[in-house]
């Protein structure tokens, strides 16, 4: 995308004199949305992302906790978009985000142990929206699976707006000790080296492109970059050999914005200059100068060794075989320079390339929004078929077809796989039977209505899931994907999820550590997608072995925590109806906060036998996932979910948030009811679990009762056939 | 006094090859002996007392899986263990790769829907013998998780090639299409043995989520024991 | 109508990367085969038509390879004929 009239004048100003068509380009790299985040540095910094644990906050390629006070273990991760690719190239699209963001974890010189996907997809009745969901997923799982990093959770949504525009937004985990994180700081006389793949045409205009409206036509075709996961593997096991051995003192991905932007922002960062010879890359066929300076080209990593270190560096490139070239040095002058062939065709400030014009950007509500919550009414002897319709619903029904593609067991590590529990756990085996949680969420249908509640709601979801399998949440980072800045309406929603997320984080005390933001997620024809901001989050585990999962035993009582009030806006059961509107459920972070606690002492106790949370489609979603999940049936009565105002749909279907469901053993009722009175939050007895009927009941009349076997087989079969049946 | 010699255990790294930690520390912990992770220009089978392929990508498993693998100098040096009985294991790519170089018969082919399957799956062991499967009984079922995209086994004659060796067959369902739903299959001495199942993601009962059980410690409890009494 | 079997071929187009025949070549030539100087590796798809006429075929098979996607413009080449390759 090219500068606007304002930035190329500002940028003439300070120079003094007119720009070569190298200055051009890397100005143009360095200012787009992708790299500068222009539009929204500002309003990032609203988040907070301090806490006594926090090793490495924004500003990184990924941020870096410290997950247990004794020992010194620190978790890395990141997470980040890549939809603007996805919607062209889906598989490479897919293929090549995972790439980018295992890259970033390894940049702090950690190793990558888990992926998690938070992927928005069309209709799946539509059939372009279908291949790209297969193709996304595909690419995905063709990728992380050659690199050995298990894709161990994920969320899934399903809708419309995302028919041609799909987003796909992947974090990674990784980890190191502390003393090996990588520390990211240059000196004057350090040598510049990229290591990986041979730079070619192949990338040119990514982040560009990645800052502006999809278009109809093919002119999208330099952007597409072919991964190569063999390469990708061989880098993360020579990266890490070498932070291993302590030989390196900077790892940066060559991203975005290519060579220029990753060796002008490693100088901006420790304020020095740098020079590079751009003849002295390794390439894959000639390229012009401008083009060695931006192109794309995957698995590039720009790494510096420390001093004496670079024949012991080169000796590991070389075991693994992978190509890498000394092209330039840090300078003292805070000059970027270039030179080709003995011609300088570079010369700009750093200052100047990292600091783009901020651009104004009008924040506009959007007329007569939200739509009203319409009044609706669902006759009892509904129920059974209502209910069967929800649990096929693509938001609800299995996500088998994605996870089983996906090899989420590679590492040995993996605890708890999807379809097992809420969030992934992950075992620590260096620190005994200590682990980490992590799930990413993130609903558009709220964020649409709502962008402040919605944003709040991804994060206070996520936190939620990862309490549930007994983990203490720590830390977030989120992926805010969003509509075009330049248009008021649209900036409107981004502007809101952003100030939503930073309310929420405060009051759950959580962290926001590092993001992402994925802008001009709009059609050719101006129409923006459904905006989502989709958080990741990271806990801690004492002891793995104590972890919950939401496999039913069969033989318990089923008890629901947290309150039920009548809240169907922007819920499952709307939508089912064809309704759009209302306000989405109010986030109740007080009463979340004492549950996270309630739940670690559940799972320590062991005081339940399976535990899942309330959330899209509401108490029954919840239940009915569960019987489908462990073939094992159950009896709920609805007048029980305590509330009094709620008519009999709302407290099925309600998408009241703070609610958990345990499967508890008969005879550890008691304490768990003690346990609940003291910690102030409110117990309610389901029914029970076993049999092979899953029943509802209000009070003593029976409105629905399913056999496990069609429950199983509506939640399975429904997206399977979808998506794996013959097309 | 006599000094006594720890077995140990190569566990092999190819480029690509990405178990080798966890099958490493399944060794370690389960079959207590020594293991070592060994890049497979280093291979020298005369310094090990056992072998184990892991699973992975080896060469991203370009070509076919197992292909590139099986031209490389530690591929020589792993059919000159063969012949002079040193124990071999092989998981998933592993499999694939004694296949590939003609150490156990057949081929390993894509899945018969095209997709990769990671999941858990029930197997029986049939024919147990060979240091691998010391401990098992005829008949055992265990259950580990799959996790491959090439792993439909296929032999011309597969009721034929079982007759004498030691087998693992899928029960319940066949995840890949293979024929006779073999999903492992050793030497006739049970010396060598490929597996597409992964035992290490099954060694310890954290990694196994309800309602399964791990069936992956049987590999490494008999190893560890053959070994020991000097196999 | 006559069946003929018509083959699609499908390649990564030069202009953009192929890690699999570029890994395969690379390694070829570490065990000393020099002559090879590329690989490219891709997919074949051989059809069994019923049309009135080769062309026919070839049209037809053409045609639904670019309906039902069964390559990709953007990054890959793909092309059509009915020569004897099985």
């Amino acid at each position: 995308m090219p500068l606007s009239r304002d930035e190329l004048e500002y940028a003439v100003q300070v120079l003094g004199r007119k720009l070569s068509v190298e200055e051009l380009a890397v100005l143009e790299a360095e200012w787009s949305e992708h790299c500068s985040y222009k539009s929204s540095r500002r309003l990032l910094k609203l988040l907070p992302s301090n806490a006594p644990y926090v090793v490495v906050g924004p500003g990184r390629d990924a941020a870096a906790i410290r997950l247990f006070d004794d020992v010194d273990l620190v978790l890395v991760f990141r997470i980040e978009s890549h939809n603007h690719p996805s919607a062209v190239d889906p598989y490479n699209g897919a293929a090549t985000g995972v790439g980018g963001i295992v890259r970033d974890v390894l940049s702090l010189g950690a190793k990558p142990i888990a992926l998690v996907d938070a992927l928005f997809l069309g209709d799946p009745n539509d059939s372009h929206a279908r291949w790209l969901a297969k193709e996304i997923v595909r690419g995905i799982s063709d990728y992380g699976n050659r690199i050995g990093v298990p894709v161990v959770a994920g969320h899934t949504w399903h809708g419309n707006a995302y028919n041609r525009q799909p987003l796909v937004n992947v974090g990674c985990i990784g980890i190191a000790k502390l003393n090996e994180i990588v520390e990211g700081f240059v000196e004057p006389g350090d040598p510049i080296i990229v290591v990986g793949n041979a730079t070619g045409r192949d990338g040119l205009q990514g982040s560009s492109f990645a800052s502006k409206p999809l278009s109809d036509g093919n002119e999208e075709l330099a952007a597409i970059q072919v991964g190569n996961p063999f390469l990708e593997k061989l880098l993360i096991d020579a990266i890490r050999e070498a932070v291993e051995n302590r030989l390196l003192k900077h790892v940066k991905d060559l991203g975005g914005g290519g060579l220029a932007t990753a060796v002008v922002e490693t100088a901006a960062a420790s304020g020095v200059g740098a020079t590079v010879y751009l003849d002295k890359l390794h390439l894959r066929e000639k390229l012009e100068p401008v083009e060695i300076l931006v192109s794309e080209s995957q698995e590039r990593m720009l790494v510096v060794p420390k001093r004496n270190c670079l024949d012991k560096l080169i000796a590991i490139f070389d075991k693994y075989g992978i190509e890498y070239s000394t092209i330039g040095y840090f300078t003292e002058d805070k000059l970027f320079r270039a030179y080709f062939k003995g011609k300088l065709v570079v010369e700009l400030p750093i200052e100047l390339v990292v600091n783009p014009p901020e651009p104004k950007r009008a924040s506009e509500k959007p007329r007569d929004w939200p739509p009203p919550m319409p009044d609706i009414d669902i006759p009892l002897e509904k129920a059974g078929e209502v209910i069967l319709k929800l649990i096929s619903s693509p938001r609800i029904a299995s996500k088998r077809w994605i996870y089983e593609q996906y090899d989420w067991g590679v590492g040995g590590r993996t605890v708890l796989p999807p379809g097992y529990g809420d969030a992934a756990v992950i075992w620590l085996r260096e620190l005994g039977l200590r682990g980490v949680a992590v799930k990413v969420d993130g609903n558009p249908r709220y964020t649409k209505l709502d962008p402040y509640i919605g944003a709040a709601l991804a994060l206070e979801e996520a936190y939620r899931n990862v309490y549930v399998v007994g983990a203490e949440p720590l830390a977030a980072v989120d992926n805010v994907n969003a509509g075009n800045p330049e248009k008021p309406e649209q900036y409107w929603f981004f502007h809101r999820m952003v100030e939503g997320l930073a309310w929420i984080a405060r009051e759950l005390e959580i962290p926001v550590v590092g993001g992402n933001v994925s802008l001009y997620n709009e059609s050719a024809h101006g129409t923006m997608v459904d905006p989502v901001t989709t958080v990741m989050v990271v806990g801690r585990v004492f002891d793995v072995s104590k972890t919950l999962g939401y496999r039913l035993r069969g033989k318990g009582v089923l008890v629901l925590l947290g309150d039920t009030y009548p809240e169907l806006g922007g819920s499952e059961l709307l939508a089912l109806l064809g309704f759009e509107g209302g306000s989405p459920p109010k986030p109740r972070p007080a009463l979340e906060k004492k549950l996270s606690k309630l739940l670690r002492v559940v799972a320590e106790k062991r005081l339940a036998y399976a535990a899942h949370d309330v959330g899209v489609g509401g108490l029954i979603a919840s239940i009915a996932e569960m019987v489908a999940c462990s073939g094992v049936g159950a009896t709920i009565d609805l007048s029980s979910v305590g509330c009094r105002e709620c008519r009999w749909f709302e407290a099925a279907f309600s998408e009241t948030q703070a609610r958990v469901v345990l499967e508890v053993p008969s005879e550890k009722l008691d304490e768990l009811k003690l346990l609940a009175r003291k910690n102030n939050v409110p117990l309610y007895l389901l029914g029970y679990t076993g049999g092979d009927i899953f029943e509802v009941r209000i009070g003593n009349r029976i409105v629905s009762k399913i056999p496990v076997e069609k429950v199983y087989e509506v939640y399975e079969k429904t997206s399977w056939e979808k998506f794996m049946g013959v097309d | 006094m006599g000094e006594y010699f720890m077995p140990r255990v190569a566990v092999l790294k190819f480029p690509g090859t990405n178990c080798e930690e966890e099958t490493v520390y399944a060794v370690r912990e389960i079959s207590r002996v020594e293991a070592e992770i060994v890049w497979h220009e280093e291979f020298k089978w005369r310094m090990w007392d056992a072998v184990i392929i892991p699973g992975g990508f080896s060469y991203g498993d370009y070509g076919r899986a197992g292909l590139i693998a099986s031209w490389s100098r530690a591929s020589r040096e792993l059919v000159e263990a063969a012949d002079n009985g040193i124990p071999i294991l092989g998981i998933c790519n592993g499999f694939q790769v004694l296949v590939e170089l003609g150490l156990l018969p057949g081929a390993l082919t894509v899945n018969i829907d095209g997709v990769f399957h990671a999941k858990w799956v029930k197997v029986r062991i049939n024919n147990p013998k060979g240091p691998w499967l010391v401990l098992a009984e005829n008949g055992q079922i265990v259950e580990m998780p799959i996790a491959h995209g090439e792993g439909r086994y296929y032999h011309p004659e597969p009721h034929k090639i079982v007759v004498e060796r030691p087998w693992i067959e899928y029960i319940g369902c066949n995840p890949n299409g293979s024929v006779a739903s073999i999903a492992g299959l050793g030497s006739s001495s049970g010396e060598i043995l490929g597996l597409m199942p992964h035992p290490e993601r099954a060694a310890f009962d954290v990694q196994v989520p309800y309602p399964h059980t791990a069936g992956g410690k049987l590999f490494f409890e008999s190893i560890g024991l053959s070994l020991r009494r000097g196999w | 109508m006559p069946i003929h079997k018509v083959k699609l071929v499908v390649l990564y187009k030069r202009s953009a990367r192929d890690p699999e025949g570029e890994t395969i070549a690379r390694e070829l030539r570490k065990m000393g085969i020099n002559a090879v100087k590329s690989v490219r590796v891709g997919k074949i798809f051989v059809f069994e038509v019923e049309a009135e006429s080769r062309e026919d075929a070839i049209t037809i098979v053409r045609d639904l390879a670019e309906k039902v996607r069964l390559f990709n413009p953007i990054v890959h080449e793909a092309w059509v004929n009915t020569s004897c390759l099985e």
